[in-house]
């Protein structure tokens, strides 16, 4: 620090150090003049004898200021000649870092930003999910209105609670009517989050009941499709067929609950609606007033429960509460994902570490006479030790640039792939803290890399050194190498395995059968408005003249509907009736999914009839209701008994239905989940008029995608007023429900790819260095009478030695470690033995074919020559 | 970082001198300089050239420290004085010079030793 004030008070030293030797100067004269000479022969005299001044205040002031900074530069330099002497080790080194740094920024910025980062609402730690909760089920449940309404009136922990619930709209007052992502939302749900509109406002705290005016607030995304000007505040946008007005804008960076989410209409219930506890549809969000805590919260919210258990017994037995962090809500299934490729970049990024601390010590070692000169030239060991250091800075520093740039893509890429995977991933952005990171990991690799050799060179004894020859290298630092290589390997083991254990899953999941054929699928979604079609009679016309349009188009192969699209996961549950079936009293009731289909729906779909037959034409309104029913129906409602001709009831509805058919299961919930009981209905026989939606599947000859236009042409000859929504192929729906799995085993085989690659160029790296030092002893065997073979066997024995400790040690890490990923796998244990045994074959043999170059040398060496040299 | 050497005297050992020169009073940049010329009976020479910077290292090395005072003939000069530090590293200078010159002389002499 003095010296630092004292260089840039540079000009103050300069002038106190000239007014020093003016003294110097003038009394050396005076001397001359006591001695007798002429003032002017005493001057010249003395002025001869003192030499340039100005060059002497400059040395003196090199003496302060570049004391450190000079040597630091010098340093600098000399590891830059040395590294772009040796490009190809300074390539190997700064990419494998790059690589290393790169991918842990990345992920870093991730988990920063969307685990760490509180949520971009106010105060939002005092935000809250609140679900229902049933003894039975692990899952949250919906809460019904009357409950939600019960819980508003009567809660004290809560400042406030608010409902939400996904309720797209069909928008049609533009010119192409499309569907909108809206949710209905209790009015006071964006005050309970703390958040304002851009322009406009939001909705009034009575803005939700029943009479009040039709109202809605846009996403800045909609707005801007809309043309994006704030003229819009105050027109109509026709919803569902009514009129709603446009009264806010929210920002851009707002997103609630889902960053789909286009609009937000007020929940306006009708007082038959508000009383509904049967229901259960609302998600539920509250604000914690300031001084209650969770757990207060958690305690009221369930006496709220058990006194409403008490006041309805028979819609609330058995419903508690459960409250959760509503940003561990958001991001909590994410956590164990993200986490666990910062720990797959983390141990990539220490296996380059242990590489290049292996390669440097190898290089250190080559350089110990150099070393030892420089140390009887005068170089202290703290000076040795900067200079090895600065090399390892250096190296560093490129990596930590490299990786950064390549970070800076990296985030682009990591935003686009999590968009729909990774909750909030739209908020991914390269900011400071990763820029920081990606300092602070290249300072953290150089302690890890370079602290090691530097410490090792500075320590080395400066006689031993310099009587010493090429082979003479002590025998501990060949441990500390085999060592390193035996973490590199080992680390490289964990990454394998893990890469392993998740392609295995991803292969299981991709052959997973889906119980229908995919390929060549059209899919679109058609939600029809209740003021165009009131009736069942009305809506099952509409689908008719869809589907028959459709069918007609050239190019269609077959058309069907299905209330819900295969494998995306919904699954409308009604509690059903089943004819001589009674429930013990403690058992759940009987609940099955409900999917309306059409008519040739599962010939389309090839989904087999295993026993009695199919729908037909003759199932219609006014016939005998018929239904299919799937085999874990079967299963659970008639075991052991035909089902055919047995028939069953929606609970709450009069009429029996005869089952008709019985069809295999489907991966109607995606390719994870076993399918649960399920009731096929044909549409024509609905008597469910909510159930006002399907999606059109048309198998096409070609490229389904191409369809689109005639498809689409179609309905608009039918209604020009009814969007489609959801268009796309039932392959893309299959490949985005295998999206995570997809990502997790991609990026862990890049990861274990390169893991692999960076401990094989070590394991090769440290026999090459070993045959170069023991060339001698190499020799001297071989001159005794050692066969080539031997020798090379040899070696091979004492680098495979290692390499098998690292992975030993590795897999037995492993075997701890995958329990962290047995949430990520599918049909494959967390311990496979297969896998570990792949993972242990693979790095050994890569490593024994990765050493058998070097060890060949041992075949061309001539010993004679190596002795002579000598 | 050995210091270029100047004249006569061997790099390193100018500061040696220095700080036996400060042993026992404190001095302004000249007088060491004299004392230094006058006390090795005419035989060493500091020069001007290198006695300030070496005066800068002792400074940085935090073995001397300096003060501006006066001169006997009046004028504003720094005087230079030894440190507890500079006098721990004068005691082991002085020892290494001892083993030095008895090696020096041992080599050069042998009849003598």
């Amino acid at each position: 620090m003095k010296r630092i004030l004292r260089y840039f008070g540079s000009r103050r030293f300069e002038r106190e150090l000239k007014a020093e030797m003016q003294s110097h100067l003038e009394e050396r004269i005076d001397d001359l003049v006591e001695r007798g000479l002429t003032p002017q022969a005493a001057r010249a005299e003395a002025l001869r004898h003192f030499g340039n001044r100005t060059h002497i205040v400059e040395e003196c002031h090199e003496k302060w200021a570049f004391g450190w900074l000079d040597e630091l530069g010098r340093n600098l330099r000399f590891a830059f000649r040395t590294l772009a002497r040796n490009p190809v080790f300074a390539a190997v080194a700064i990419l494998s870092l790059a690589l290393g740094i790169g991918a842990n920024s990345v992920i870093f910025g991730a988990v920063d930003q969307v685990l760490l980062r509180s949520l971009p609402y106010g105060q939002p730690g005092n935000l809250f999910a609140v679900w229902g909760h049933r003894a039975d089920s692990q899952e949250p449940m919906q809460v019904s209105a009357a409950d939600f309404y019960d819980w508003r009136a009567q809660s004290h922990a809560f400042e406030s609670l608010s409902a939400y619930s996904n309720w797209p709209m069909n928008l049609t007052n533009v010119e192409d009517p499309r569907r909108l992502e809206t949710q209905l939302v209790s009015a006071n749900l964006f005050s309970t989050l703390g958040v304002n509109a851009q322009i406009g406002r939001v909705f009034r705290p009575d803005e939700d009941q029943e009479q009040s005016a039709p109202v809605v607030v846009l996403s800045h995304r909609l707005w801007q499709e809309l043309g994006g000007s704030p003229d819009l505040i105050g027109r109509p946008l026709t919803l569902n067929g009514s009129p709603a007005t446009v009264v806010g804008v929210m920002p851009a960076s707002f997103v609630f609950p889902v960053p789909e989410t286009e609009a937000w209409v007020p929940l306006s219930l009708s007082a038959k609606n508000r009383s509904n506890r049967e229901g259960r549809w609302l998600s539920v969000i509250g604000r914690l007033n300031s001084g209650a805590s969770a757990r207060d919260a958690a305690t009221e919210m369930n006496l709220i429960a058990d006194r409403l258990a008490a006041a309805y017994p028979a819609s609330n037995t058995g419903w508690s509460t459960a409250i959760v962090p509503l940003h561990e809500q958001l991001v909590g299934k994410t956590r164990p994902f993200l986490l666990m490729l910062q720990v797959a970049a983390a141990l990539l990024l220490l296996i380059a570490c242990a590489n290049l601390a292996n390669l440097l010590l190898a290089r250190s070692t080559a350089r110990a006479r150099e070393i030892a000169v420089r140390s009887a030239l005068g170089a202290s060991r703290a000076q040795i030790f900067r200079q090895l250091l600065a090399e390892s800075l250096v190296l560093a520093t490129f990596g930590g640039i490299l990786g950064f740039a390549l970070a800076v893509p990296g985030i682009e890429v990591a935003r686009k792939f999590g968009s729909g995977l990774i909750p909030r991933s739209s908020e991914i952005h390269m900011n400071l803290p990763i820029a920081c990171f990606a300092i602070g990991a290249t300072f953290a690799t150089v302690l890890i890399f370079g602290l090691l050799p530097a410490i090792h060179a500075s320590r080395s004894d400066l006689t031993a050194q310099m009587g010493s020859t090429s082979r003479g290298t002590p025998r501990h630092l060949e441990r500390k190498r085999g060592l390193l290589i035996a973490i590199e390997v080992g680390l490289a083991s964990i990454l394998l395995v893990a890469s392993g254990l998740l392609g295995e899953s991803f292969l299981r999941l991709q052959s997973t059968p889906t119980g229908l054929r995919v390929d060549h699928l059209l899919t679109m979604r058609l939600t029809l408005p209740k003021s165009h079609y009131p009736t069942n009679a009305s809506q099952n016309n509409f689908f008719d003249q869809v589907l028959a349009r459709v069918r007609d188009l050239p190019g269609v192969l077959a058309a069907g509907e299905i209330s819900d699209t295969p494998l995306k996961g919904n699954n409308p549950t009604l509690e059903f009736a089943v004819e001589g079936f009674t429930p013990r009293p403690n058992d759940p009731p009987v609940q099955a999914g409900l999917r309306a289909i059409s008519t040739g729906y599962l010939q389309m779909a090839r989904i087999p009839i295993l026993k009695g037959r199919d729908f037909g034409s003759e199932d219609r309104s006014g016939t005998v209701p018929v239904a299919i029913i799937n085999q874990a129906m079967a299963l659970r409602y008639f075991p052991g008994a035909n089902p055919i001709g047995k028939r069953l009831r929606v609970k709450d509805e009069e009429h029996w239905i005869t089952i008709a058919g019985l069809v295999p299961d489907v991966k109607h919930m995606g390719l994870t989940e076993q399918e649960g009981p399920v009731v096929y209905i044909p549409y024509q026989q609905k008597t469910q008029n909510w159930l006002a939606w399907t999606t059109l599947m048309v198998r096409t000859a070609g490229e389904p995608l191409s369809f689109v236009p005639s498809v689409r042409g179609a309905i608009r000859d039918i209604d020009k007023s009814q969007p489609v929504s959801e268009v796309g192929t039932l392959d893309e729906v299959l490949s985005k429900s295998m999206a995570i799995p997809r990502f997790a085993a991609s990026i862990f085989t890049i990861l274990a790819g390169l893991a692999l690659l960076i401990s094989i160029i070590g394991v090769y790296g440290l026999l090459v260095y070993t045959v170069a030092r023991r060339f001698m002893e190499l020799s001297i065997r071989l001159a005794l009478g050692a066969s080539p073979m031997q020798v090379s066997l040899l070696l091979l024995r004492q680098s495979m030695f290692r390499v098998l400790i690292g992975v030993a040690g590795g897999l037995f890490i492993a075997w701890f470690m995958t329990r962290y990923v047995q949430s990520m796998l599918f049909g494959v244990g967390p311990h496979d033995p297969f896998i570990f045994a792949a993972v242990a074959l693979v790095l050994l043999l890569s490593s024994f074919v990765a050493l058998l170059a070097p060890a060949w040398r041992v075949f061309r060496m001539d010993p004679s020559a190596a002795l002579r040299a000598e | 970082m050995g210091e270029k050497s100047r004249g006569e005297l061997l790099p390193g050992t100018l500061e040696m001198l220095i700080l036996a020169t400060l042993r026992l009073e404190a001095l302004h940049g000249y007088a060491i300089a004299q004392r230094i010329h006058v006390n090795s009976g005419n035989l060493l020479r500091a020069e001007e050239g290198s006695l300030y910077p070496a005066l800068q290292r002792l400074l940085i090395e935090g073995w001397v420290s300096a003060e501006w005072g006066v001169s006997s003939r009046n004028r504003r000069v720094r005087i230079y004085k030894l440190t507890a530090a500079g006098r721990k590293q004068l005691e082991r200078e002085m020892k290494s010079m001892d083993r030095l010159i008895e090696g020096l002389t041992r080599i050069m002499r042998p009849a003598e030793s």
